[in-house]
């Protein structure tokens, strides 16, 4: 310690008795209580956070999910489906020459109507004829057939699209309308090979149906007009 | 009312913590010491109040960082020595360390001692002593002054004075010594 003399620490601490006022000794106490109450409101405000925070946050991030994926299979529903997503195989000719614009129209339509294709194939696989030509196959010539039926193909992806919507149950007011259409044209214009559609026109006017031959002649030339149809068929 | 067992450190650690009792007990034990290292220094009770209570409201907003690295009462009074040092910066008032030329301590070695505690009949007298000592400690320079109410009203050892007031261990035995010595000879009138 120091080395202050014992009896003169004793006769200052005698005599050394002055104290705060009571005011200050009220105002200094009263500051600390609404210290203490201040840090245990915001101890209190902190350990609610902490204790949501976990939960509030899975939630958040499962809804944050959930929505996205939703929205992923509703602007791209061909990517969704695994099972049924085609194989992209080469194009059997040249499609018709068209403008860039008209191209590039035609192909955000197609993958549309591709998509809807593909799952119309995928639950209702009964209602489309047996087909020599694969689905992929199909797809990639209607996407060549896109070109230069674009109003008609419009209207039918939105009914496509429309319908793969579907199952979500945003059934589609145009479906009424496409389903009106005969289904065999519908299957001309969209599914058949060329080879598979002369085989059509042949076979149609062997049963002596001329009219539907010629009708669908025209409709074939309209649609693939640099292929060469046969004598056969074209008489 | 009883006292609480606890150690200064302690009860500032569970006031920290939030118990307010806690902070209670703590100023019950430091207010009068601080109240007059203030009072003894400044020698005007309005200004006594005005840095006490400055010293203790730091003491609160520190609280929540407060770990005890250190005794309670050093750090307390380390508040308070750079508190009153402000003080006087404010008021042009540079406190100085007079060892050198200070010849008065040089008999501080043989020094008489203190008065005798007297008989319950010399109370007054008593009393009379103990105003001079008050006056006496009034009339040390400040530094010297300053040891003299660390050691004894924050009960701090040499090294720990040394440590709040900045210089060395060796300064601070000096200033003590002077400092009891002059008390002692304006004393000796009522032996």
């Amino acid at each position: 310690m120091t080395d202050i003399d014992p009896k003169l620490s004793r006769l200052y601490r005698e005599t050394s008795t002055e104290g705060p006022p009571a005011v200050l000794d009220a105002a200094i106490l009263a500051a600390a209580k609404k210290q203490v109450a201040i840090r245990q409101g915001r101890k209190r405000s902190s350990s609610i956070w902490a204790r949501w925070m976990v939960p509030a946050s899975a939630v958040a991030t499962l809804v944050l999910g959930v929505s996205i994926a939703l929205l992923v299979e509703r602007e791209h529903p061909e990517t969704t489906d695994d099972t049924a997503t085609p194989q992209i195989a080469p194009r059997p000719q040249s499609p018709p020459p068209a403008s860039v614009k008209e191209t590039a129209k035609a192909k955000t339509v197609d993958s549309a109507a591709r998509g809807a294709a593909v799952k119309k194939e995928a639950q209702a696989p009964v209602l489309r004829p047996a087909e020599p030509a694969s689905s992929a196959a199909d797809t990639v010539q209607a996407e060549g057939r896109a070109q230069t039926t674009e109003p008609r193909m419009q209207t039918e992806s939105t009914a496509a699209r429309d319908a793969a919507m579907g199952g979500l149950g945003a059934a589609a007011p145009a479906a009424p309308t496409a389903a009106a259409r005969p289904a065999p044209m519908r299957q001309h214009a969209t599914q058949r090979s060329p080879e598979a559609w002369l085989e059509d026109i042949g076979r149609l006017k062997r049963e002596g149906r001329e009219t539907e031959a010629a009708e669908q002649l025209a409709e074939f030339r309209k649609a693939y007009p640099a292929y060469a149809v046969p004598e056969s068929v074209s008489k | 009312m009883q006292q609480d067992p606890r150690t200064d450190e302690a009860l500032m650690l569970a006031y920290r913590d939030g118990d307010g009792a806690a902070f209670e007990a703590l100023y019950g034990r430091w207010r009068g010491p601080l109240y007059r290292y203030f009072l003894r220094q400044c020698g005007h009770a309005g200004e006594a109040d005005e840095l006490f209570q400055d010293v203790f409201m730091r003491m609160i907003g520190a609280a929540a960082n407060y770990e005890p690295t250190a005794r309670f009462s050093t750090w307390l009074f380390r508040i308070a020595h750079n508190r009153l040092v402000d003080h006087w910066r404010k008021m042009g008032r540079e406190p100085v360390d007079p060892l050198p030329s200070d010849e008065d301590g040089d008999d501080c070695g043989n020094n008489p001692p203190a008065a005798e505690d007297s008989a319950p009949d010399r109370q007054v007298e008593r009393r009379e002593l103990g105003e001079a000592l008050m006056a006496a400690l009034n009339e040390l320079p400040d530094l010297q002054r300053e040891a003299f109410l660390l050691a004894e009203e924050g009960g701090l050892t040499l090294e720990q004075i040394a440590s709040i007031s900045g210089v060395g261990r060796e300064t601070i035995k000096s200033r003590l010594r002077y400092a009891t010595g002059k008390l002692r000879n304006k004393l000796e009138p009522w032996r």
